[in-house]
């Protein structure tokens, strides 16, 4: 049963996330408000995939991943980012800081739990 | 297939969206005052409006979506760097969001039609492109970005034909439409319904896939966000990400499109993260310094509470304070006094763990009056533009804690007193002039907490209200007759403004509503277990003043007697107790009323039989007992039997219907079960038993 | 008109005549505790008592449609709990409680213009059992808002002088 955390200050983007997970058979989602609760829930747990937004107070999303990569326990883990664009700025940064792959919102629950389906599978 | 349920979804973007519009209006209300912006404030500012953007189109609420769309793409350019802030610009801001949150209302309530959305949007539009200097430049843009609009969001629809832009500019200009908008829209063919998403690629991708982005690899580098420069070209500020990392790398990183950014194909594109960071090679990315550096929304120590989670534990802890009493109340009737005192010891204990678990569970209901406070400053601001009137807004005991639950109730009684006192209250600068008052009207609102109140006074400098006008009024609506107006007090007539239709505005402004009026402040005030009153001076101006009881639930009450019935008096309303002597008691007035003569002050007597109808013991004031309560400024004595013992009790909500009874404010279960009445001093005194 | 859920009435006595209430409106049954009275209250009104932690008044149906204008209240005298719809519990007075009665709800007889003690408008019908008639009480129509708003003499349309002084 793969554990999932999802890191996002908007608590309806997390109700979003965790509702579609819930319904795609992934029960076990964990909240996080913002990067600095994002690495303590990280760290006071093993989680199998982390799906984090990038606007967030505190730390943001890529911040949180380069902190993240840190960790032996994350070096490898599946990491989302949860995006408004789909630019070519995003994608190097993602790519920079080591994330997995990237979610552009709005999504609908069908297009997420495929995103999680294939990184999870990897 | 699992589906989000869009309208619980819209609900949280609301409460959210409150919230960002608050921040924001504070940030804007200050940008207008100081006539400048820093850079850390422009950058919130963005993040804000990107926030609602990004989120208002997981709900669907494409018009919103639309119209923060611009806004942002506005504070974009005034982030990086392309326009410079302006003073004027705050207030063109001010009006974009305040905009913004019609538009919103408007779309959640089904109410936006496209024509209104596209000229309000145009309109906005069109003043900040006077900002830029480059009209030209601006005019493609707004077109590039109404396009832009259209594809910018992903939204499966029920409609049957896929996808259909969002917003009517497309429609009219087929021909402009970029290739790229195919990427995000279905096509609009009936017999490919599986396409009203956006493909799946559009939306997923893996980052090991991209390969067409060159980069120099730097290994675990952190590369940091890139900031665009005026000649369009984009450079990366590295950061080391840890203390080993001796090199110092700081690369440029041109991407492969550089060479193609235009300012007409990649601004829109250009939108980065914010890079508040500074490149410091050898500082090691800790926890503390990210923190500092963003403006701390301290949303990370605390979380969001349903507050009826919070009554329930009231509640439960109502049901332990009872429980409490019962037993008290049998220990009492025990017999052997050794086990009696021994549990009564323990018992205390109980007693004293109760009232901190209460005391606890309170303060998590109370917030500081910050929370009501900030709303009126840009309310003010707004309203005294519209009265082309100068007011300055002070606040005092923004730290001062109320029960949640009251602020919802409070806000709309406060609201209103304040726009009467803006519109009625505060003269115009050229009549305050003439009268020789600063040009500037002061409002003033503060909160403190004494004697178990919560007290909030509302003041302002302004004229004070015109009693001969409101007396008269009064008058010619049978609120009193000849006889009461000619014998009230400069006090009492100052309180008929809280009579039911009594509207002195002759021309019923918008402002204050229509003869709404303060009598529906005073109801709502009282739902609230409180009282207001106002004093005025003419030419001086009036003081509003408010009194809430501080908690909703708990009260220390002490149990009194009256013929064989007994009542329960709040604690906070006693001043002290006495056993008169026959000397004090004295009669005065045509209906030889009795006083109490209480060093020097006349307390008029109140005997509760009468206003219970019940049955009494003494008949001699000087046989009973003498109650001085207060409310708010007066005293009465309220004669009783006598008293029993003090303790607190659960206040139990009584049928509303039952409100109107005479000097009962509440109900409780008491120890052996029945229900006792509590004493409502302000009812009392209000209705001058 | 309300939907009828179940079928089961619990009957009771007011004078001489048989009334019912739907069984699933009825929380509790309870012979005539101590009632804090309530000044100012209306004559039905007897005052208010402790139902399950609530503060429920107390509703004395035959002074409310005058069967009994002056009844006894001993230990024999019988409150019946219920619960209206919208959640609020009240305590009914009767004189006392009978047997439950299976009904068939949709073979009422509707409520005549004259010969019931209690006005047509609050009855949901009449049930004829063997030889007895059953009067179906509406209890959500007689303890309805505008019902409720009876309970005190005080009504709150009428208006003071708002003195500022004692």
């Amino acid at each position: 049963m793969p554990k999932i955390l999802i890191v996002d200050d908007s608590n309806m983007l997390r109700d979003m996330v965790k509702y579609a997970l819930n319904e795609g058979g992934y029960p076990d989602v964990v909240e996080a408000v913002d990067g600095v609760d994002g690495l303590e829930k990280a760290k006071s747990a093993v989680f199998d995939l982390i799906v984090t937004d990038i606007n967030m107070p505190n730390m943001n999303g890529f911040d949180l991943i380069v902190e993240l990569r840190k960790l032996p326990t994350y070096a490898k883990t599946p990491i989302l980012t949860l995006t408004t664009e789909k630019n070519d700025d995003m994608k190097a940064k993602g790519k920079a800081v080591g994330a997995t792959g990237w979610i552009v919102k709005p999504f609908v629950p069908e297009q997420l739990l495929k995103a999680v389906g294939i990184v999870l599978s990897r | 297939m699992a589906v989000f349920d869009i309208n619980k979804y819209r609900q949280m973007f609301l409460e959210e969206a409150e919230d960002i519009f608050e921040t924001i209006d504070t940030i804007l209300l200050e940008a207008e005052e100081s006539g400048d912006m820093d850079n850390e404030t422009v950058n919130s500012l963005f993040r804000s409006v990107h926030t609602l953007k990004g989120n208002s189109a997981s709900v669907e609420l494409a018009m919103f979506a639309a119209l923060a769309h611009e806004l942002e793409f506005f504070m974009d350019r005034l982030r990086n760097g392309e326009l410079a802030f302006e003073e004027s610009m705050a207030e063109l801001l001010i009006e974009g969001v305040d905009t913004l949150k019609q538009i919103l209302e408007m779309e959640l309530s089904g109410e936006l039609e496209e024509s209104f959305f596209h000229t309000t949007k145009m309109s906005l539009l069109q003043k900040i492109e006077s900002f830029s200097e480059d009209a030209q430049e601006m005019v493609e843009l707004v077109i590039l970005e109404e396009e832009k609009d259209d594809f910018g969001l992903l939204l499966p629809t029920d409609d049957d034909k896929g996808f259909g832009p969002i917003s009517g500019e497309y429609s009219e200009k087929p021909e402009e439409m970029p290739e790229s908008m195919e990427e995000y829209f279905g096509l609009f063919d009936d017999e490919a319904p599986q396409s009203e998403l956006p493909p799946f690629e559009d939306v997923f991708g893996l980052f090991d896939d991209l390969e067409e982005i060159t980069m120099k690899e730097a290994k675990e580098e952190m590369f940091g966000f890139f900031d665009e420069l005026e000649d369009h070209s984009i450079s990366v500020a590295t950061v080391s990400s840890s203390a080993e990392e001796s090199d110092e790398d700081h690369f440029g990183f041109f991407m492969e499109i550089a060479p193609q950014l235009k300012p007409k194909a990649s601004l829109p594109e250009k939108r980065s993260e914010p890079n508040p960071k500074e490149a410091h090679p050898e500082a090691a990315v800790d926890e503390s310094k990210v923190a500092k550096k963003f403006k701390a929304d301290t949303t990370s120590n605390s979380i969001r509470v349903d507050l009826s989670k919070i009554d329930g534990l009231m509640n439960n802890i109502g049901e332990l304070v009872i429980a409490h009493s019962m037993l008290s109340q049998y220990i009492y009737t025990m017999e052997d006094q050794k086990t009696k005192s021994d549990l009564s010891e323990r018992l205390e204990l109980i007693d004293r763990h109760i009232r901190e678990l209460q005391e606890s569970v309170m303060s998590v209901r109370m917030v500081p009056m910050e929370t009501v406070f900030s709303k009126f400053p840009k309310v003010i601001r707004d309203t005294a533009k519209k009265l082309d009137k100068k007011i300055d807004f002070r606040s005092f005991g923004e730290s001062v804690e109320i029960d949640k639950a009251m602020i919802e109730g409070l806000t709309d009684p406060l609201m209103h007193i304040v726009r009467n006192g803006l519109d009625h209250g505060i003269e115009s600068p050229e009549r305050r002039r003439k009268a020789g008052k600063p040009e500037t009207g002061t409002l003033m609102m503060s909160a403190e907490q004494a004697n178990g109140q919560m007290i909030i006074k509302i003041q302002d400098d302004g004229g004070g209200i015109n009693l001969a006008k409101v007396t008269a009024k009064a008058l010619e609506n049978g609120v009193i007759d000849e006889h009461q107006a000619y014998s009230m007090s400069d006090e009492e007539k100052a309180m008929l403004i809280f009579a039911p239709g009594l509207s002195t505005a002759d021309a019923v402004t918008d402002i204050s509503g229509r003869g709404v009026g303060m009598d529906v402040v005073m109801s709502n005030i009282k739902k609230l277990g409180g009282i207001v009153k106002v004093d005025t001076e003419e030419g001086y101006g009036s003081t509003f003043t408010i009194a809430l009881p501080l908690t909703l639930a708990i009260l220390d009450g002490l149990n009194i007697r009256v013929g064989t019935e007994q009542f329960i008096l709040p604690l906070s309303a006693i001043i002290e107790s006495i056993k008169p002597e026959e000397e004090m008691i004295k009669q005065i007035g045509d209906t030889q009323s009795e006083v109490l003569m209480l060093r020097n002050e006349f307390i008029p007597v109140v005997r509760l039989h009468t206003i219970f109808n019940v049955e009494y013991e003494h008949q001699k004031l000087s046989d009973g007992l003498l109650i001085v309560v207060r409310s708010a400024a007066q005293k009465i004595a309220l004669f009783v039997d006598e008293f029993m013992n003090q303790q607190q009790f659960v206040i139990k909500p009584l049928d509303r219907n039952f409100r109107n009874a005479r000097g009962i404010g509440g109900a409780t279960v008491r120890g052996d079960g029945t229900i006792g009445l509590i004493i409502d001093t302000m009812n009392i005194l209000d209705k001058n038993y | 008109m309300s939907i009828i859920e179940s079928n089961q009435l619990l009957t009771f006595k007011l004078g001489n005549e048989t009334y019912g209430i739907q069984i699933s409106k009825v929380r509790e049954i309870l012979t005539y505790p101590t009632v804090t009275p309530i000044p100012d209250a209306s004559r039905w009104v007897k005052g208010v008592i402790n139902l399950r932690g609530e503060v429920a008044p107390v509703i004395d149906l035959r002074v409310r449609f005058n069967i009994n204008n002056d009844p006894v209240y001993t230990n024999r005298t019988i409150i019946i709990a219920v619960k209206t719809q919208d959640a609020r519990m009240i305590g009914l007075v009767v004189d006392e409680v009978s047997d439950m009665e299976n009904a068939e709800l949709d073979r009422l007889y509707p409520a005549p213009d004259m010969g019931t003690s209690i006005a047509p408008e609050y009855l949901k019908g009449l049930f004829k059992k063997e030889d007895k008639m059953i009067v179906i009480l509406d209890i959500d129509r007689i303890l309805d808002k505008e019902e409720m708003q009876k309970l005190s003499r005080q009504s709150p349309e009428t208006t003071h002088v708002l003195s500022a002084s004692a």
